[in-house]
């Protein structure tokens, strides 16, 4: 990889399954900044129009993400009943919380 | 010693930052964790609200990290707590969470501004003392 330029941009990705109850849940991976956070909700956004009620994403395999990934998950709540996040890091836990944001983006035990 | 870097301001160079701090410093995994974030933070405020290429300073000592972002856009960006339904506009709330202070300075003798974030290494380090008079703002 070129010491210079370092990667060319942030590399992640939206994986979309039905767990055992019915929920859709994302499984986001990798890194979301702004240079991919728009084709990552390319990616979710025909989810939503079948799953009005709730929405899950598993963070577990989310190696970085910053306030692009926030907006993302925003526009994902503004459009469905509600947004639960399993398997959260610390850090995406603590951003949440900071930008009082815990009613919205429901942060699962 | 201070190492800095200039970037076009392409979507691309927010994690090309990213990757110039890292390289950078040497610092345990969770601290790295979130300077990693708020690089990304000021760096992404440059390429959404400037049209210039930014500069970002990096600077480890003993007691602290200091990274600076310098751009030549206008205007001088603040904490702001936008409401759920705003997808956007928390940046600097999650640097002023996640830093021991920071703050926004204006460039001197050209047009544009430099926002800073200080973070503490020792447990004993403290705040850091000694910014710029200038600064206009800060963490409490």
């Amino acid at each position: 990889m070129d010491e210079i330029d370092g990667p060319a941009r942030a590399v992640g990705s939206a994986d979309v399954t039905t767990d055992a109850a019915g929920v859709a849940v994302i499984k986001l991976s990798g890194e979301i900044d702004m240079s991919n956070v728009d084709s990552l909700r390319s990616v979710i956004e025909p989810v939503l129009v079948e799953n009005r009620d709730r929405v899950d994403f598993d963070l577990g395999e989310l190696r970085f993400m910053d306030s692009s990934g926030i907006a993302l998950l925003l526009r994902v709540a503004a459009k469905t009943g509600s947004v639960h996040l399993r398997r959260p890091s610390a850090l995406v836990r603590r951003m949440v919380e900071a930008t009082g944001l815990t009613d919205v983006l429901l942060i699962e035990p | 010693m201070k190492q800095q870097r200039i970037f076009a301001n392409t979507p691309a160079a927010v994690a090309r930052a990213r990757s110039f701090v890292a390289k950078a410093i040497d610092v345990p995994r969770a601290v790295g964790d979130e300077i990693a974030i708020m690089v990304s933070e000021l760096a992404t405020n440059c390429v959404r609200h400037t049209v210039t290429d930014f500069t970002v300073a990096v600077e480890q000592t003993e007691r602290e990290i200091l990274v600076e972002v310098t751009d030549s856009g206008g205007g001088m960006p603040t904490v702001r707590r936008p409401e759920p339904s705003e997808p956007s506009g928390r940046g600097l709330r999650i640097v002023q969470e996640l830093s021991d202070s920071f703050g926004v300075r204006e460039r001197h003798g050209a047009p544009g501004k430099t926002v800073w974030f200080v973070v503490a290494l020792a447990e004993d380090a403290g705040r850091a003392t000694g910014r710029a008079a200038d600064d206009v703002s800060r963490a409490p």
